[in-house]
């Protein structure tokens, strides 16, 4: 029995050795990596979506200090009462006429957060929120927390098929920043390490000081 | 079909409004279609702000969580509670949302409910107001009942929020329901006074609410005080306009009920809002509102000069309503009509039922009698002698 030479031997040979080589070149490229540049081990599959429910930019006509600081920074004309003390809650003595009562309100934005993915999502929290002045022109604000619809902290866990109402407080602008006729998009990124998604909300406004 | 029947007999009595009420309660395009009819300006702030946030496809307003429906009128009982520091309690039945269409006589009692109940507007300076009788006469704040039913304050209410605490709104009632009478404005409440009164005591320097006075408010929100007079509500149902400034363009009853939901949903900072039935069944009830008072028949000589004179505006066959006048064709102040948030640059031609008994009059609440309006000068139209005033002055104590 003779046994034949399989053919095209030789172009066998020569493709095993140049996917040899290939295989060296990625593997001495993989290992002169930075650390920072390996991209993380996938996660299985989650995704999640995000609908914008309402929002407004707060009130801070009675405690701009609580406020962003100033973009302007004008003092005057409109900006007259922002210059004013604050009148939170917590610059009152106790045993002061104060009486607790404030009419501050932060920023806010609700969020209906759904897990569309198959894999639950637990440290679900605010990666980014900021504020759209212009055509490129952003600010970060800060995040102040994370909360459901009874107003608890929210634990940031979320099985696949949910959704949860979150309202996202943050600090707004300077009330001397945003005109009368002016209303401000946020920009919102949420997820965990590994998961992102982003929302663009319409327009936020003030808090309105009269029934309207 | 006998269910279908009322539905069907509603739908052919409704004549302004083609749409149905199931098309308000049930189908939010139907109401998004609605209020892009009635923004006709909808680069204003006012437009945009609702237009980017009422009956989208996909989100905004319509998942908000719905208020609780359960709110009772303020007692003096409870102001005493808040001024002690203790917290308010509540026990009621929630305001019902599950009418069927036909029922009209149940939808203007619900509406009735809605108008002295539901709270418009929560904020910090009404609980604080809550809690101090001492201020109530110099606002206006009426304590009506007697001792046996219980003493309340008009148009406060408690509400249990959508955390389960219960907190001090308004309702309509509070501007629109003076002399025990729904629908009349209350030309002595100054909120005005009473959001200064609370800045004063929270050691808040704010110059707005200074200029409102007495039967004023002003609810532009645009940094300017150019405060207007509290209407009556008897000509709401002959508009065509809604706001001094006829920013809202009035299609049928529909309209009316999104220009009351929006409102619910901002005074309560976008955080919930009020089931439809609500806001349709208080917009059956404000068009069912009259002036109280019957009138003696008109003399048709002083119908006459009337109809001459003053109809090319004030229209007979629409509650002596019309349409809009151009502010600056008016001599009166501009700065509500041209306000950067809702302004039109205009001025509506408002209804004149239950006009003699109005007083002060204009948009502002400027002038202070009728005979004072005409003897001045009307802000539109050609000069008139004083038999003419004295004619006008007898026709229009007949509507």
């Amino acid at each position: 029995m003779t046994t034949n030479p399989p053919k095209f031997t030789k172009e066998i040979n020569m493709l095993t050795r140049l996917l040899t080589v290939l295989a060296l070149v990625s593997l001495t490229a993989a290992c002169e990596r930075d650390a920072d540049e390996v991209e993380p081990p996938p996660q299985g599959n989650q995704s999640l979506e995000l609908a914008y429910i309402s929002g407004h930019l707060g009130a801070y006509w009675d405690c701009p200090d609580e406020a962003m600081p100033a973009r302007a920074g004008q003092v005057d004309g409109a900006a007259r009462q922002a210059d004013a003390p604050g009148a939170i809650a917590g610059d009152c003595a106790e045993d002061s006429d104060c009486g607790g009562f404030s009419s501050c309100q932060p920023a806010e934005v609700r969020v209906r957060v759904t897990n569309d993915g198959e894999d639950a999502v637990d440290a679900l929290t605010v990666k980014q929120l900021q504020l759209v002045w212009g055509e490129g022109d952003l600010s970060n604000n800060d995040v102040i927390g994370l909360f459901d619809a009874d107003d608890e902290a929210f634990d940031g866990v979320l099985q696949p098929g949910d959704s949860v109402d979150l309202r996202i407080e943050f600090r707004g602008p300077h009330p001397t920043d945003v005109d009368w006729d002016q209303g401000l998009p946020a920009q919102i990124e949420m997820g965990q390490e590994n998961l992102s998604e982003e929302l663009l909300t319409p327009e936020l406004q003030m808090v309105p000081q009269v029934a309207t | 079909m006998r269910r279908l029947f009322p539905l069907l007999l509603l739908l052919a009595c409704e004549g302004q409004d083609a749409r149905s009420p199931r098309g308000y309660l049930d189908d939010p395009s139907v109401r998004r279609a609605e209020l892009e009819a009635a923004l006709w300006l909808p680069e204003l702030r006012y437009s945009r702000g609702l237009l980017s946030n009422y009956a989208l496809e996909n989100g905004g307003w319509e998942l908000l969580p719905e208020m609780s429906g359960e709110s009772a009128p303020l007692t003096l009982a409870d102001a005493e509670r808040l001024a002690a520091g203790a917290p308010l309690t509540l026990d009621v039945e929630p305001l019902p949302t599950d009418l069927e269409p036909g029922e009209t006589e149940d939808w203007i009692a619900l509406g009735q409910q809605v108008f002295e109940r539901l709270p418009m507007r929560y904020d910090p300076y009404l609980t604080w107001l809550a809690t101090r009788p001492d201020v109530w006469d110099a606002v206006g704040l009426p304590v009506e009942g007697d001792a046996a039913s219980g003493l309340t304050v008009r148009g406060l209410v408690k509400y249990r929020d959508n955390r389960g605490a219960v907190q001090v709104g308004i309702a309509c009632a509070l501007c629109h329901g003076a002399q025990n009478t729904p629908g009349r404005g209350d030309r002595r409440l100054d909120l005005g006074l009473a959001r200064q009164l609370f800045n004063e005591a929270n050691h808040i320097d704010s110059t707005l609410f200074t200029e409102w006075g007495p039967g004023r408010v002003d609810v532009s929100e645009d940094g300017v005080d150019a405060p207007l007079a509290i209407p009556d509500l008897w000509g709401v149902r002959h508009s065509s306009w809604l706001n001094s400034s006829g920013v809202i363009r009035v299609s049928g009853p529909a309209t009316l009920a999104i220009r009351f939901e929006t409102q619910y949903i901002k005074g309560h900072r976008m955080g919930s809002r009020p089931a439809h039935a609500w806001t349709w069944a208080l917009a059956q009830f404000v068009n069912t509102l009259e002036p109280p008072t019957q009138r003696r028949a008109a003399d048709p000589a002083d119908a006459q000069v009337f109809d001459v004179r003053c109809a090319g505006c004030h229209d007979p066959d629409r509650g002596f309503a019309g349409e809009l006048v151009p502010a600056d064709a008016l001599l009166t102040d501009p700065r509500a009509a041209n306000s950067p948030t809702r302004g039109t640059g205009h001025y509506k031609v408002p209804s004149l039922l239950g006009v003699a008994d109005a007083a002060p009059y204009l948009h502002d609440g400027r002038v202070p009698s009728l005979d004072a309006l005409l003897r001045e000068g009307h802000p539109f139209g050609d000069p008139i002698d004083s038999a003419e005033q004295a004619a006008l002055l007898r026709f229009l104590d007949t509507l």
